[in-house]
């Protein structure tokens, strides 16, 4: 009797012993009001809050997550941050998975505006402030909007090609880049003043996101397409806003992850991709003038790449696969590692504070 | 720290127990068989003689028709007479008998699922001397002298043979062996045995206290005893499972056995797979109860017995039949959310015939109402586009051929419309996407005793299944995402169980299958075949040591080979020891056992992996299969004191390597590679307490378990060691069900169910930083029968998540608060 009592309480001890909830981590106090450089972390797919602002101090080297968490109590900023653009001391902060954008200040990280767009899946953010405007694409409907920026309401909706991406102004020409995931060849040219497409270029496989050179012209990344019929490999297409005409192509043989970022020395900088990696690969560097193409030239699995318009540095996102907090690295115009600091999940958009 | 204590607690555990095992002491009435075969004719037996045993009976686990061929009296439910008129008479009876008046008047009371034949034979102790050989089932009844011979038989789950070989002997054969009961009931003690219920999964038909694998068995009555309406509700309280549910009624439904995935379950029905080659998996929410007769789980590695994907487990649905006389019920259920369900039944049956119909509807709108959390905002909104209409029916025939032949037809379809909610990640999340499923399937069972101790099983199965899911919402490269998916999968086995002598039996058989696939994301022309040879069998060891009672040892090897070259070759080996009974104080009839099994057992890529070519991703035609070891180990006990106990502790361990895992591969796309080793370990304990037969029932379960990524997954991976994602360390079930049946009242039967689930958090990042929290659900439900003869009102009213838990199983993914559900029910 005794033993089969202790038996039973033996088990039953067990049954309550469960492992308890792990604590999460208490939210940060606000940071510091500094000059400095944003990072948008994506977060993974499905997750709800998985979208992290980071900011990190450049004179004190110093790093701050959840920056808008801090500030908001506990809020998040919501699903999947696709992209982000600072203007006049507000970020905008487009969530592709929550289909929102968030208007923040930069003195204090408090939300000023939020607004929603169901049904959108919205990618990429462009801002035209001399006409008070941004331009959403429209991921999975084949177009953009158009929204006023101070309302952050919808003032209209221009077709495109299939899943745009990227997006670029020169003057008074938007340029869309129509991906397709890799099947899309198109960028469509829009008269802002009109709203309506002026003309569509027909470039290479896969155009994921465009950028304007120092002489004027405008930079497209394409991605190839891996599993076209035939497959096809990454390019970058030269095209005049002139005459919107390709004027030059640089051709890569591998695919590209899509990003493109020109430097502030001539150079243009675009993402391979990686065998054995998921998420990005190393940095290519390009002579604008030449076009001659340095592979490799910072090793790696990079997510993201952007310049710092002042100092000429490099700044390269590592999304480690999304599978732990990323890191981005520092690197100077001729490559050379100056230091890192931690993001947050899928460090996708990097943006600088200058003032 | 806290798996430090859980380990100490267990290895704890197991010491108690052997130590209770040392104390066992020699029982002659287990290890020593005596019987008696007194029969001056000894040619009236089939093959038998003085020095040899009756051969086992193969049995399929079926309820059979109520009717028999006596000359006078009908027998029903409820009542009736009975006689014995021939020499060899199959008598077969199903559920629910009630009571069995017997010639002369005595009445033999019955349990809701039908008698087991300790019931019957309890009753007729004063009529007949008993004299069992335990180890085969085989129950020699004497007439008391003076008596006339008489017979009764209604055991709802075994056929039972019986044959008058003179007038002093009657020779009833059971498979189900609850010999042990006769024994005690032979000394008139009043106690009785928990359910012994023979499983047909094992391909050794077993019972639940003599397999070396963890096996749970979920009866007709406990289905009914539960909340819900599919299998998921059915095996989601069950001991090393965990059900993910995408949300209510309408989202996929999948199980994960020991910490592994819905890919290394396989699932059959009636014994024969029915898990998809297209995606490896079964929606567990796409099988109604209606049509459930009971659920056999076996847990760990069984691909010496099944092939590809058994690594975590094997379920078997096993399917109604016809019930007994002819019978028709109908049913209709109204429930939270526009839920409503319509249902009818019939079956008729013979001695020689038995068939059974049933057609359902099942409908809901389920747009429940949520909670939605953004840091300390908490909204409650509606979940939208996650409504479904089923509709499905079966029908299931048998006959009783000549010879001892069987043979059965059973014929399913299935087909829904739903929408897909997808997660909800912001206060607007509108998922558009809507997907349909159509499933029939025709199975053939035929099965013959070609001689007294070799039985030819042979089975067919002709399975079509068809899934369309398409997103308005997302469109690539112009294309709107609608993929269609369609299989038609063709197996066929035959197979032979053979009796060696009464201390080894084997089986063997083999299986073909093909299975054609299209899709319009699936490149074209799939088509695959299948070959597979096993052998397998059940070895007691002659005279072991005491005080072990008895040690039996289960080999199995199975050889499969695929047209895409894959072969595999699958080893099993398990042991069973058992100790003889003993009493310490209260405590009586203590029996424990401890056991253990080994096996290596494998997974096929799926087509989805070989040959996927729609939006986002591309197969990979180069994949090799999944490859395991899974270990098992641990113990039974049973006593009675106060009503019947049971305990089971199991230990596992599972080694997978080259799991396959999908992974970017640039463009947005992704791809699946043979990249990961796992390792999934932990203890699983349950306990049932049964202190009045079947009137009250209590039963805990208790699993623990690490599921570990243990190789990186790409040069540089940081998370290694990290336990895989939506895996919970720790699940609880506990449930109390009460049932009362009253004879001769209007009032037929009254009872409730009250159940807790506690799942522990899961991780659902891979560096485990971010987690989903834990939560306890609590279920209940009460339930009523009134009727006169042999009709019936029946009613069953069911709560889930009485205390309103806001909760998830899957992240984004919310699961409705309160619900109610009223079901009612005619039957006659």
């Amino acid at each position: 009797m005794k033993r089969a009592v202790v038996i039973l309480c033996s088990f039953f001890l067990a049954s309550y012993g469960c492992k308890k909830d792990p604590t999460s981590p208490p939210t940060p106090p606000p940071p510091p009001v500094v000059k400095g450089v944003y990072v948008l972390n994506e977060g993974n797919f499905g997750d709800p809050t998985g979208a992290r602002l980071t900011l990190y101090d450049v004179n004190s080297d110093s790093t701050f997550r959840d920056v808008f968490e801090a500030a908001n109590n506990g809020m998040h900023l919501g699903s999947l941050g696709d992209d982000m653009k600072l203007l006049d001391g507000k970020a905008y902060v487009l969530m592709s998975g929550s289909e929102n954008i968030i208007v923040l200040s930069l003195s204090n990280h408090m939300i000023l505006q939020s607004a929603f767009f169901p049904g959108a899946v919205p990618h990429d953010l462009l801002i035209d402030a001399a006409r008070n405007r941004a331009y959403i694409t429209r991921l999975f409907r084949a177009s953009i909007l158009v929204i006023n920026l101070s309302t952050l309401s919808v003032i209209d909706s221009v077709s495109v090609g299939d899943n745009p991406q990227g997006m670029a102004m020169i003057g008074n020409q938007l340029y869309v880049c129509n991906s397709g995931y890799g099947s899309g060849r198109t960028v469509s040219v829009i008269d802002v003043g009109a709203d309506s497409v002026n003309k569509t270029l027909t470039i290479g496989d896969g155009p994921a996101n465009a950028a304007m050179a120092p002489d004027g012209k405008l930079w497209v990344s394409c991605t190839g397409n891996a599993f076209g019929m035939p497959a096809t490999t990454g390019k970058v297409f030269i095209i005049s806003p002139t005459l919107n005409n390709v004027t030059d192509s640089i051709s890569f043989s591998e695919n590209l992850w899509g990003s493109i970022a020109m430097g502030t020395d001539g150079h243009a900088y675009v993402i391979g991709v990686t065998s054995g990696s998921f998420y990005g690969g190393p940095i290519h560097r390009i002579n604008a003038a030449s076009k001659a193409v340095r592979l490799n030239f910072v090793g790696g699995t990079f997510y993201a790449v952007a310049v710092d318009k002042v100092t000429g540095d490099l700044y390269l996102a590592d999304a480690k696969n999304f599978a732990s907090d990323g890191e981005v690295r520092i690197y100077t115009k001729d490559g050379v590692l100056k230091k890192a600091f931690p993001a947050q999940r899928g460090p996708g958009v990097i943006a600088f504070k200058r003032e | 720290m806290t798996s430090t204590i859980h380990t100490i607690i267990h290895i704890a555990l197991c010491s108690a127990f052997l130590v209770a095992s040392s104390y066992c002491t020699n029982d002659n009435s287990s290890s020593d068989v005596v019987l008696l075969i007194d029969s001056p004719n000894s040619s009236a037996f089939r093959g038998c003689s003085k020095s040899h045993y009756y051969s086992l009976e193969q049995w399929h686990g079926r309820p059979c028709p109520c009717e028999f061929p006596i000359k006078s009296g009908n027998f029903r439910p409820g009542h009736g007479r009975l006689e014995m008129v021939e020499k060899s008479l199959v008598l077969r009876t199903g559920d629910p008998c009630h009571y069995i008046k017997s010639s002369d008047g005595s009445k033999f009371f019955l349990h809701t699922l039908g008698p087991r034949l300790y019931d019957l034979v309890e009753g007729l102790s004063s009529l007949f001397q008993i004299t069992t050989d335990m180890r085969h089932g085989t129950h020699w009844l004497r007439t008391q002298p003076g008596q006339s011979p008489r017979k009764l038989a209604c055991v709802n789950e075994a056929t039972i043979e019986s044959k008058i070989v003179n007038p002093e002997i009657l020779e009833v054969k059971d498979t189900a062996l609850v010999a042990d009961s006769l024994q005690r009931l032979a000394t008139k003690d009043e106690s009785y045995s928990i359910d012994e219920i023979v499983i047909t999964a094992t391909r050794v038909p077993q019972t639940l206290s003599q397999s070396p694998s963890s096996i749970t068995v979920v009866s007709h009555k406990q289905i009914e005893e539960r909340n819900g309406s599919s299998l998921a509700n059915v095996v989601s309280s069950l001991p090393g499972v965990f059900v993910k549910e995408y949300g209510a009624s309408s989202g996929l439904k999948t199980i994960a056995q020991r910490g592994l995935g819905a890919e290394h379950t396989i699932v059959l029905l009636n014994g024969i797979r029915i898990s998809s080659f297209q995606n490896g998996l079964v929606d567990l929410g796409l099988i109604p109860v209606d049509e459930i007769e009971r659920v056999e789980v076996l847990q760990g590695g069984h691909s010496a017995a099944y092939g590809a994907d058994a690594l975590a487990g094997v379920i078997n649905v096993v399917t109604r039949t016809a019930e007994g006389t002819e019978r028709l019920s109908a049913g209709s259920s109204f429930g939270s959310w526009g839920y409503r369900a319509y249902r009818a039944a019939g079956s008729f049956s013979s001695p020689e015939f038995g068939i059974r119909g049933s057609y359902g509807e099942e409908k809901s709108t389920e747009n429940f109402p949520f909670l939605f959390h953004n840091g300390n905002v908490v909204s409650e909104l509606e979940r939208r586009n996650a409504d479904y209409h089923a509709r499905f029916g079966n029908i299931h025939g048998s006959a009783i051929l000549g010879g001892g032949g069987e043979l059965s037809a059973y014929a399913r379809s299935y087909t829904s419309e739903r929408g897909v909610g997808g997660p909800v990640v912001s206060l607007h999340s509108a998922n558009a996407a809507r997907q349909s499923d159509h499933d029939h399937i025709l199975q053939l069972n035929f099965s013959q005793q070609l001689t007294d101790p070799l039985r030819l099983r042979s089975s067919a199965q002709a399975h079509y299944s068809y899934l369309r899911y398409r997103d308005p919402n997302i469109v690539i490269g112009g294309v709107v995402l609608d993929n269609y998916f369609k299989n038609n999968d063709l197996r066929f086995s035959v197979g032979a169980d053979y009796i060696v002598n009464e201390t080894s039996r084997i089986y063997m058989g083999s299986e073909v299958g093909r299975t054609f696939a299209e899709g319009n994301g699936l490149t074209p022309d799939i088509r695959r075949s299948e070959f597979a040879a096993f052998v397998g069998g059940e070895f007691w060891i002659q005279r072991p040591p005491r005080p072990v009672s008895s040690l039996v040892l289960y080999p199995a090897f199975r050889y499969d080979r695929f047209s895409s070259s894959l072969s595999s070759f699958s080893p099993y080996a398990g042991a069973l020891l058992t100790f003889s009974e003993f009493d310490v104080e209260v405590v009586k009839h203590i029996r424990p056992a401890l056991r253990a099994a080994i096996s290596k057992n494998f997974r096929a890529p799926t087509f989805n992996e070989l040959y996927y070519s729609g939006g986002g991703g591309r197969g990979n035609q180069d994949l090799r299969p999944e490859r395991s070891i899974a270990f098992e180990c641990g113990g039974n006990l049973s006593f009675r004191m106060v009503g019947e106990h049971f305990l089971r502790i199991s230990y596992f361990l599972i080694d997978v390597a080259d799991r396959i895992v999908w992974v970017p591969a640039g463009g947005a796309t992704v791809t699946p590679k043979n990249i990961r080793e796992v390792r999934s370990h932990g203890f699983e304990n349950s306990y049932s307490w049964h202190p009045f037969r079947e009137i009250l029932a209590f039963e805990v379960n208790y699993t623990s378990l690490e599921s570990i990524k243990r190789s990186p997954d790409y040069q540089g991976d940081p998370n290694i060691n990290t336990q895989l994602i939506y895996v919970p360390h720790d699940v609880m079930n506990l449930s109390l069900a009460l049932s009362m049946e009253f004879e001769q009242s209007i009032l037929q039967m009254i009872g409730g169910t009250i159940s807790e689930q506690f799942v522990g958090f899961r991780y659902y990042s891979e560096d485990n930083s971010s987690f989903i929290p834990s939560y306890r659900i609590v279920n209940v439900n009460f339930r009523g029968q009134i009727g006169v003869d042999r009709f019936s009102l029946m009613t069953k009213l069911e709560m889930n998540n009485v205390f309103n838990e806001d909760y998830q199983v899957i992240i984004g993914y919310p699961m409705p608060l309160r619900t109610y559900r009223l079901t009612l029910g005619v039957e006659f």
